[in-house]
């Protein structure tokens, strides 16, 4: 499965967002439900999922309040690991 | 709207302060922020800022003799509208930043006009500070401008909304207490959780701070469960976790008192808490849902928590939030030792006897920088405004909350209705519904538009 279909899935799951799989990229998931109650929940799925850790400045509903944003960011992460792997 | 006994409410009423003090209010909201600063959080700046702009709902309560500091000037039309309604307005001091980041407090304290203002004015004659929460901020002010302020120290403060606090407390005096415990290590959190969803659909664990349900987390789907206890692991608490089973049939009450230097104790309003699960959405009261022996009971049990609060140190204003579940009462599930947004309403049915009020507040997209007049402006159309002839009909309030203007994203729209009897309070439900639908394009009931 790709990141972004998995993405999608948590996004369904922890939002309770009924049609993540077909919402637009840049869709504002604010105004589907997406508020800092279940924001921090997935953050944790997602730190669980691709076992990585977000940066205190990230903790914001703006920096994942859309699929693209949040699709991004957890790859941001998985280089970062990939990188870190890399060097030792 | 403010009568003159009604203008003097919280001033002779509730604080019961000598004649010729008038009251500095100060909405600083957030403080549990900070408490909660060393937790893992979410932050929702674009909600942080609305949050900060309620501040408005000082204008309803202040009298004309007294100051409110605000944010942000409140629009000259907003104004108009209030005075029009009988609203007399006091004087408004706004600190000149505007830095949502930083607690209003902050900014007074920072701005030398604004303190200079206020010193000018305590010469003349006295003032007594009424701040949301009494916070180190707070204390600083007041000392800055020799000021007293309503309420207990803010440590006190700071250990009177720690809900294991409250918790403890409650055991100890042998009040009801929800099902559940209080868990040190994530291992225990795991098992009482297990042990709970025996008996409860939802179990919630609670941390010691939060508000607005955050720090409360319903477990409905045992399959959440690691999710929640990865989260908690995050952080080293130190008071450790409540865990309580979630009652669904249950009536949510919210009482408020006020608790005087010399230990007298005043139960000044209970109202029906209007709740979306775990997040407070309005109030109505009188509480005509309950029967009246079990309110009857209900009274006597704050009262005794009001003193025992008392014994611990806790002065000035306290919100309980209390359950009633299969006709027992489990009196305090909560308390906030400090404002909520509900205390500034309590004076309402004091103004007339005999209506029914409901506090509510509807998400609403800013579309538009004037929507908050467009929806007020369908209402008078309906002839159901809220004038000070009828003394009953749909009253707006909060203008900011919902400007288009100088916020961005879903508002706040702030409604109070007043209504003679239920049904009359049902017709205004329907009415709200029918007016967003009209103003606002793919509106969908309140009732499906809970976010």
């Amino acid at each position: 499965m790709n990141l972004e279909k998995i993405i999608r899935n948590k996004i369904k799951e922890v939002v309770g967002l009924e049609n993540a799989e077909n919402i637009l990229g840049d869709k504002d998931l604010r105004d589907d439900g997406l508020d800092s109650l279940n924001a921090i929940e997935l953050i944790v799925e997602l730190e669980m999922e691709f076992a990585i850790e977000f940066d205190e400045d990230d903790l914001l509903v703006e920096r994942i309040n859309t699929v693209d944003k949040i699709v991004e960011l957890v790859k941001k992460y998985i280089e970062r690991i990939e990188e870190k792997t890399w060097e030792m | 709207m403010k009568e003159v006994d009604v203008l003097r409410y919280f001033h002779d009423q509730i604080f019961k302060l000598k004649e010729g003090t008038n009251l500095l209010w100060l909405f600083n909201i957030g403080i549990e922020e900070k408490w909660t600063s060393q937790y893992f959080n979410v932050r929702d700046v674009q909600e942080e800022e609305i949050i900060q702009h309620m501040d408005e709902i000082l204008l309803l309560v202040a009298g004309k003799n007294d100051i409110i500091i605000l944010r942000e000037k409140p629009r000259k039309e907003y104004l108009e509208y209030l005075t029009e309604i009988g609203i007399e307005l006091p004087t408004i001091l706004c600190p000149k930043k505007r830095d949502c980041s930083k607690s209003i407090s902050k900014l007074v304290l920072e701005d030398e006009n604004i303190i200079e203002e206020i010193k000018r004015r305590l010469k003349k004659v006295s003032f007594c500070m009424v701040p949301y929460a009494v916070t180190k901020e707070v204390e600083e002010l007041s000392k800055k401008i020799n000021i007293e302020y309503i309420g207990s120290k803010s440590n006190v403060v700071h250990k009177g909304n720690n809900k294991i606090f409250i918790r403890k407390l409650a055991g100890d005096i042998g009040l009801k207490c929800p099902k559940g415990k209080i868990c040190q290590t994530i291992s225990e959190v795991r098992n009482e959780t297990y042990q709970l969803k025996n008996t409860f659909p939802k179990v919630c664990i609670k941390r010691p701070y939060g508000v607005s349900g955050n720090g409360v987390f319903l477990v409905n789907d045992i399959s959440r469960l690691e999710r929640i206890l990865f989260m908690l692991n995050k952080q080293v608490i130190q008071d450790g976790w409540l865990v309580e089973g979630w009652y669904e049939d249950k009536k949510d009450l919210n009482a408020q008192l006020y608790i005087s230097k010399s230990g007298d104790v005043n139960l000044f309003s209970i109202k029906e808490q209007i709740l979306d699960e775990k997040i407070y959405r309005g109030s109505i009261f009188p509480v005509f849902s309950v029967e009246k022996t079990i309110l009857e009971e209900y009274k006597i049990q704050l009262k005794v928590i009001g003193r025992v609060l008392y014994e611990k140190g806790i002065r000035g204003v306290i919100g309980i939030d209390s359950i009633i579940s299969g006709g027992e009462i489990f009196p305090i599930i909560e308390a906030n030792v400090r404002f909520t947004l509900s205390t500034y309403l309590s004076f309402l049915p004091y103004m007339h006897h005999n209506c029914i009020y409901k506090m509510e507040y509807y998400r609403i997209p800013l579309i538009s920088e004037n929507i908050w007049f467009k929806i007020n402006k369908k209402i008078v159309e309906k002839n159901l405004n809220f004038t000070k002839e009828k003394m009953n009909g749909i009253f707006l309030y909060n203008q900011k909350c919902a400007d288009g203007k100088c916020l961005q994203g879903r508002g706040r729209l702030f409604v109070l209705m007043v209504a003679e009897n239920k049904e009359r309070l049902k017709y205004f439900d329907r009415i709200m519904d029918c007016v967003l639908a009209e103003v606002i394009e793919g509106y969908e009931s309140r009732k499906d538009n809970k976010k």
